[in-house]
């Protein structure tokens, strides 16, 4: 026979032990953990700061998101006006589709002002008219923007109305941030929201809705060069310039301790609330304090012995629930946020002494093996994040509408693997240090 | 000789690999060496470590009116929660957070539904522990008093929101009183403060005592090794009891009625009516129906309600189970108190023009993104295991796993068309349900100040 059974396995062996080689080889030179989706930067285009295109083949739309750097911190008028400005110039985004903004919708928070839809590949090119119609003059009539004025005030009533500690809340925020840009609520008030005029709102919306300072975020099946060749030549927003005062301002830190009781109509049961406020540590790269948040709210709700969950949950029964979390609070600030309702036969006065003393606890006498543990837990989570293709999409996108720079979950999880134990210790004793506190010890009020 | 050796090993080897492949989410039902039935669905797929267990038993407890309707809220929290032989409860707890594992059981009125994930390579760390937590649960004394002290204490505080208020008189409206009702209201606070051990334990014998009604696994495992684990987790199979309770009927009557509460600060409207149960495998038709009618900007609903009117943020509609046997469809939300009737007869209009007249422009976008969200869904372990759960309860065929995608990307005018003329409720029998502060209700409603006084309403 031309071809022995010999041949064959010779082939075979050969075959295989190349696949073999190769396979080991690109490991080595190949990065395992970058996928085809990671969003990028489109350089040199205009009329936005910045445009990134993720390429998603495997998805069967496209999304788009369109984010200004301005919320309701940056408003300088009525509070909550940055709101209903996105709801008047969202209808923009409805009057130049035939299907009326399905598949679309808008946000406001804090720090930006976003506007989203999906859309076939097809309608790319639209779907960015659509957009880009935000940062043009708003489209509505005075009638309808009465109207929705109304709108805005049954999103109040659905949101605020009926929760209990909407009030507590709103306290609470201006004894942490009173008289700063911070303590503004997003949702204004109902008082507010009755004075807004579409004046008022054509004037927020002129200074906080400019091209030149969005973000647009594209991702989905579409390639680079149709998106370049879609953007090249758009029409620059002529710069006018800005009326409003954009600016915002920080709350001064200056030490204060509110703890109060609160009889609170509508509370379903007894609870501590308590918030503080701290600046955040000097020297600290995004990426480390990310790596610190993360693991010290892993870790504060952990059942380990440095953790709050076992003393307050296990060991002794003094709390049925809890709920921690430290996050930012803007670029320079960081807030803890903890909130536990009592056993029944425990009293507030007494369960608040135990959270003291197990925070404390929780924040002096960590456990290196503890904190080990922690992050390697953390280090898997990262580490299936990484293996899923939309990963770093979402932390472009939550980057974007926080106004953070971003960084890729590489990029972090490098950070998250630097993180010492004495990093982590100096944290706890940064945020056991916060200047502002305030804390209630609610009873229920109800008939 | 050796040369020979290492090309039938690689050859193995190689032929394994083929296989394995071959098999890789492949469907197929197999019986476990106690005899508990189960479907079983293999992923070797790159990345996936993590395999999934659900299983479902039938459950008359709640709709037994000799029993304690709610015994299975408190029962399955506490099951969970007592620890094993050498662990505590939170370091039952820890293991789980340490492997990477999660276990949770639910009840509905007449199900009881258990799931676990873990990574195979740590099922021997897990699998004694929920083995013990299944078949011997501790039901500890000071367990069962803080999570039946923490319902009662919430229940006392009695506070009901609009919304809820609105679904407390829409159930009632339906279902009557009963056992059924207190299990889904759960807000009696003498029912729950009676609750005891030997109620959990007498629970706990009557609920596992029979096989359960399905059982689904999928990740990187075999038939043998799953069989082994189910039947390590569930024990030997016991002789079963007879269920005797049944669902309480259901009167889809198309009653008018306003819950007056002087204080609201807003006013909550919904439209309740029947639809067929999913034992007819067509729900993802009624979720596309849906969601042509109310989904977001651009929708009927939509436009009516907010665009046209201006009396509300939104109103949404969707569906529910009173039990696996009982579907209704329902409209609801806050509408401005001033406008609610004419929001009332605005959702009517749509509604039925919708019924007779749908328009289906926005189809295509709301199919391919349907289609397109549930195939990136089933990608994962857990979602593909309670797909095959929901397949296997409602005895339809498995395949539907694999086909679904693109029988939702097959969907035509035709088949919604159909779908709304004969299952979807008509406009007239629809209850038309409010709470709110006005004490005129609105035209045609029966007016109560609490749902005892239901007993009046026609």
């Amino acid at each position: 026979m031309f071809f022995s059974i010999s041949n064959f396995k010779m082939i075979f062996l050969v075959g295989t032990t190349a696949s073999v080689v190769l396979a080991i080889w690109s490991i080595f030179t190949f990065d395992l953990f970058q996928h085809r989706e990671d969003p990028y930067r489109l350089e040199g285009i205009t009329p936005f700061s910045e445009v990134w295109l993720a390429e998603d083949d495997e998805a069967v739309h496209v999304s788009l998101v369109l984010v200004f750097p301005y919320g309701e911190r940056a408003n300088p008028y009525e509070l909550g006006l940055a709101h209903y400005v996105e709801h008047l110039a969202w209808h923009n985004v409805r009057h130049e589709s035939a299907n009326q903004g399905r598949h679309s919708n808008a946000w406001t928070s804090a720090a930006s002002t976003g506007y989203w839809l999906t859309v076939d590949p097809s309608e790319v090119s639209d779907a960015v008219d659509r957009l880009m119609s935000t940062a043009k003059p708003l489209q509505i009539s005075a009638q309808n923007a009465l109207q929705e004025r109304d709108i805005v005030t049954r999103e109040y009533d659905l949101r605020v109305v009926e929760n209990p500690f909407a009030d507590l809340h709103t306290e609470m925020v201006e004894v942490l941030y009173g008289g700063s840009s911070y303590a503004r609520p997003v949702i204004g008030t109902r008082e507010s929201i009755t004075k807004y005029t579409f004046e008022g709102a054509k004037q927020l919306h002129r200074d906080s809705h400019r091209l030149d300072e969005a973000k647009l975020l594209i991702s989905g099946p579409i390639e680079r060069a149709s998106i370049e060749k879609l953007l090249e030549g758009l029409p620059k927003q002529a710069a006018l310039e800005a009326s409003s005062d954009l600016s915002i301002t920080d709350p001064t830190l200056s030490p204060s301790t509110d703890i109060q009781h609160a009889s609170i109509v509508g509370a379903p049961e007894r609870r501590i609330i308590g918030r503080s406020v701290v600046t955040v540590p000097n020297g600290l790269t995004a990426l480390t304090l990310e790596a610190l948040l993360e693991t010290t709210n892993k870790m504060m709700l952990s059942t380990k012995p440095s953790g709050l969950s076992k003393s307050l949950l296990f060991d002794e029964f003094w709390a049925r629930s809890l709920h921690f979390n430290v996050s930012q609070s803007g670029p320079k600030l960081l807030e803890t946020y903890l909130t536990a309702v009592p056993e029944r036969e425990v009293h507030l006065e007494d369960l608040k002494r135990e959270v003291e003393k197990v925070l404390l606890n929780a924040r002096t006498n960590v456990s290196e093996a503890d904190f080990k543990s922690v992050k390697s837990r953390l280090m898997n989570d990262v580490d299936s994040d990484m293996r899923k293709p939309q990963t770093n999409m979402k932390r472009l996108r939550t980057a974007t509408s926080s106004g953070t720079a971003y960084s890729s979950v590489k990029a972090y999880r490098k950070a998250l693997n630097r993180l010492t134990f004495k990093n982590y210790i100096d944290f706890q004793m940064h945020l056991h240090q916060a200047p502002r506190t305030s804390m209630r010890m609610i009873t229920p009020n109800n008939k | 000789m050796i040369r020979n050796s290492l090309f039938i090993l690689l050859s193995v080897g190689t032929l394994t690999l083929l296989g394995c492949k071959k098999e890789n989410r492949l469907v197929t039902d197999e019986v476990s060496p106690l005899g508990y039935a189960f479907t079983h669905m293999p992923i070797w797929e790159k990345g996936v470590t993590d395999v999934t267990f659900t299983m479902a038993w039938d459950s008359d407890w709640a709709l037994d009116s000799n029993r304690n309707a709610l015994v299975p809220h408190i029962a399955v929290s506490v099951m969970q929660s007592g620890g094993v032989t050498n662990l505590s409860p939170d370091q039952v707890i820890e293991l789980f957070e340490e492997k990477n594992a999660y276990a949770q059981i639910y009840a509905t009125p007449d199900m009881i539904v258990a799931e676990t994930e873990f990574p195979n390579n740590y099922a021997n760390d897990i699998v004694p522990v929920l083995t013990e937590l299944f078949q011997k649960p501790a039901f500890d004394g000071a367990w069962i008093a803080r999570t039946r002290e923490g319902a009662v204490e919430y229940a006392e505080g009695n506070v009901r929101t609009l919304w809820q208020q609105m679904w407390d008189v829409g159930r009632k409206s339906i279902i009557s009183d009963g056992p059924q009702t207190d299990f889904l209201n759960f807000f009696d606070v003498g029912q729950m403060a009676a609750i005891t051990r030997d109620d959990l334990i007498d629970w706990h014998d009557r609920s596992f005592s029979s096989a359960p009604r399905a059982i689904a696994v999928a990740g990187p495992m075999n038939v043998k090794n799953a069989g082994k684990i189910i039947d390590k987790i569930l024990g030997a199979k016991q002789p079963g009891f007879d269920a005797k309770a049944e669902v309480q009927p259901v009167m889809f009557d198309a009653r008018r009625i306003y819950l007056l509460v002087p204080d609201a600060e807003k006013t909550v409207m919904g439209l309740m009516g029947e639809l067929p149960a999913t034992t007819d495998g067509m729900d993802f038709h009624d979720l596309v129906a849906i969601n042509l009618f109310a989904g977001g900007a651009g929708s009927p609903l939509f436009e009516a309600i907010r665009t046209d009117l201006g009396s509300s943020y939104g109103l949404s509609a969707g569906m529910d189970n009173l039990s696996r046997s009982q579907r209704l469809f329902y409209i609801g939300g806050e509408v401005e108190t001033d406008k609610l009737n004419q929001a009332i007869d605005a959702t009517l209009e749509t509604y039925d023009a919708f019924l007779t007249q749908p328009n289906f422009d926005a189809m295509n976008g709301i199919v391919s993104r349907y289609a397109a969200g549930v195939r990136k869904n089933l990608e994962s372990v857990n979602d593909s295991a309670r797909t095959l759960l929901q397949l296997k309860i409602d005895a339809l065929d498995l395949s539907i796993y694999t086909t679904l995608p693109d029988d939702i990307n097959a969907l035509t005018k035709d088949d919604i068309t159909k779908r709304l003329a004969t299952v979807f409720p008509k406009p007239e029998n629809l209850s038309v349900l409010a709470v709110g502060p006005n004490s005129d209700g609105f035209p045609g409603a029966c007016v109560i100040k609490s749902l005892d006084e239901m007993m009046w309403c026609k």
